[in-house]
């Protein structure tokens, strides 16, 4: 069971780094607390990887060591993407070529001592998702995906999914396989794809058959199970399932798909969700379009077991997180609403 | 024009902005099933042509996209923005989509007022 912890009104947007509560107030500067104490007062973004803590700055960044607490700084824009053996990508001199379209220089640096290693020898567009040394891109209008090697600088395959749909998501690498979901438009949009691709040449591998209803975003790669799991609901005032959808992400089997009954009773509808210790932790709709509940279902089992009302929202939900004490979920009047549990569920 | 609150409102959940469509009665437009005008009016409200900038309900639809995190990695995909920090990032997106509510035109560039369909 949880129980209601107060509000806190004004907030931009939060995070939940190491189990602790990071938000930023929307007011006329950037300050960024923790707990109730500001931690960073000209602060232009904040992450967490690996064992560090990342504040950003204008044109630098602080590591934090969250074990040590040591801090190091930066002279340049990390925000721990790119990163992979106490190494990262960050580029320079981007130019704007038009709308949502940069192309830059790809510089490669070393984190801890700070220091630049090589640069890439052409200029790239955007950024990616970094897997070792291969660097995987979406381009050209969501219709290709391309694996830049870090080490050359070159391409070593590009894929035209085209014929599958939009590119939305990279899930990302177990195994051998590449994850990505798919959107299709048109007559077909209900016909969500997800496919593997093999990493070092860029084929597809496999396509889950389109009979399962999955999702193109509400679908997530689980590491520690190395298994995707998709839940989603469509939008609606009536009733409608919330099916779930789970793979083998090492063979794509499908472990299971149905839907969750327990949902029915109370028309209840998932949006956003998270697992956490054998539990899924969701907000979820009724009657109404955007979200009203907050809940908690037996990863296993799918049983409910709690499930309350989110009194005094302002607008939907925009965003949702947990930890191993406390349900956070923030809504469009930048209310951040604070559950924390009570007994063991 | 009441089509900006259902829009906001409608844009609070979908995932994709196509998933937003929203229908014009084309009686209001000599029965034309041209959505031009339609989008023009839309543009009118949300930026101004003068001073190339967004107006307040361009912020407040920009601001309810940026809330929504699925719609905001559709139409600004942060992998787009090489090596921008969050509020950067925002900034640039805010551009965009300044950019992108400037043209009516529906091309495979800009597809931002494909949402307008007309009836």
């Amino acid at each position: 069971m949880f129980k209601s912890a107060g509000i806190k009104k004004g907030i931009e947007e939060f995070k939940i780094i190491t189990d602790k509560l990071f938000y930023k107030k929307n007011e006329n500067h950037y300050h960024l607390y923790a707990d109730k104490l500001i931690v960073d007062r000209e602060n232009y973004g904040f992450f967490s990887f690996d064992d560090y803590f990342g504040l950003n700055h204008k044109d630098s960044t602080d590591i934090i060591n969250l074990v040590s607490g040591s801090k190091t700084t930066i002279p340049t824009t990390f925000f721990g993407m790119g990163y992979y053996d106490n190494n990262f990508i960050t580029s320079k001199n981007s130019i704007r070529e038009g709308a949502g379209l940069y192309s830059s220089n790809y510089l490669i640096c070393q984190l801890f001592p700070f220091k630049e290693l090589y640069e890439l020898p052409h200029r790239y567009y955007g950024s990616g998702d970094r897997f070792k040394n291969q660097y995987i891109q979406i381009q050209n209008e969501r219709k290709y995906i391309k694996s830049l090697s870090l080490l050359t600088g070159k391409y070593e395959w590009e894929t035209n999914l085209e014929n599958f749909g939009e590119i939305r998501k990279i899930l990302g690498v177990v195994e051998n396989k590449l994850w990505v979901s798919l959107y299709r438009a048109g007559n077909e949009k209900n016909e969500t794809r997800l496919l593997a691709l093999d990493i070092e040449s860029g084929k597809v591998i496999f396509e889950l058959d389109h009979q399962y209803p999955i999702s193109d975003w509400f679908i997530e790669l689980l590491e520690e199970d190395n298994s995707l799991l998709s839940i989603y609901s469509g939008i609606g005032t009536q009733a409608l399932d919330s099916p779930l959808v789970e793979i083998d992400a090492i063979t794509g089997k499908v472990l299971r798909s149905q839907r969750i009954e327990s949902l029915y009773n109370q028309n209840l509808k998932i949006g956003f969700w998270k697992v956490l210790e054998n539990k899924i932790y969701f907000t979820a709709n009724q009657d109404y379009l955007s979200g009203t509940h907050i809940g908690v279902l037996d990863y296993n089992t799918l049983e409910l077991l709690w499930v309350t009302k989110v009194e005094n929202q302002k607008g939907g939900f925009k965003d949702f997180q947990v930890n191993h004490n406390n349900i956070y979920v923030l809504d469009q009047g930048n209310q951040l609403h604070i559950f924390e549990k009570t007994e063991k569920i | 024009m009441k089509s900006i609150s259902t829009f906001k409102h409608n844009s609070l959940k979908v995932r994709r902005l196509c998933g937003a469509g929203y229908w014009f009665d084309s009686k209001k437009n000599n029965n034309s099933p041209d959505p031009t005008p339609f989008k023009e009016k839309f543009k009118q409200m949300l930026y101004n042509s003068s001073t190339n900038t967004l107006t307040f309900k361009g912020e407040t639809i920009f601001n309810t996209i940026w809330g929504n995190i699925s719609l905001r990695e559709n139409l600004f995909p942060r992998a787009n923005y090489p090596n921008l920090n969050d509020r950067q990032y925002q900034s640039a997106s805010r551009l965009d989509f300044g950019t992108l509510i400037s043209d009516t035109s529906s091309n495979i560039i800009n597809t931002f007022y494909n949402f307008i369909k007309v009836k």
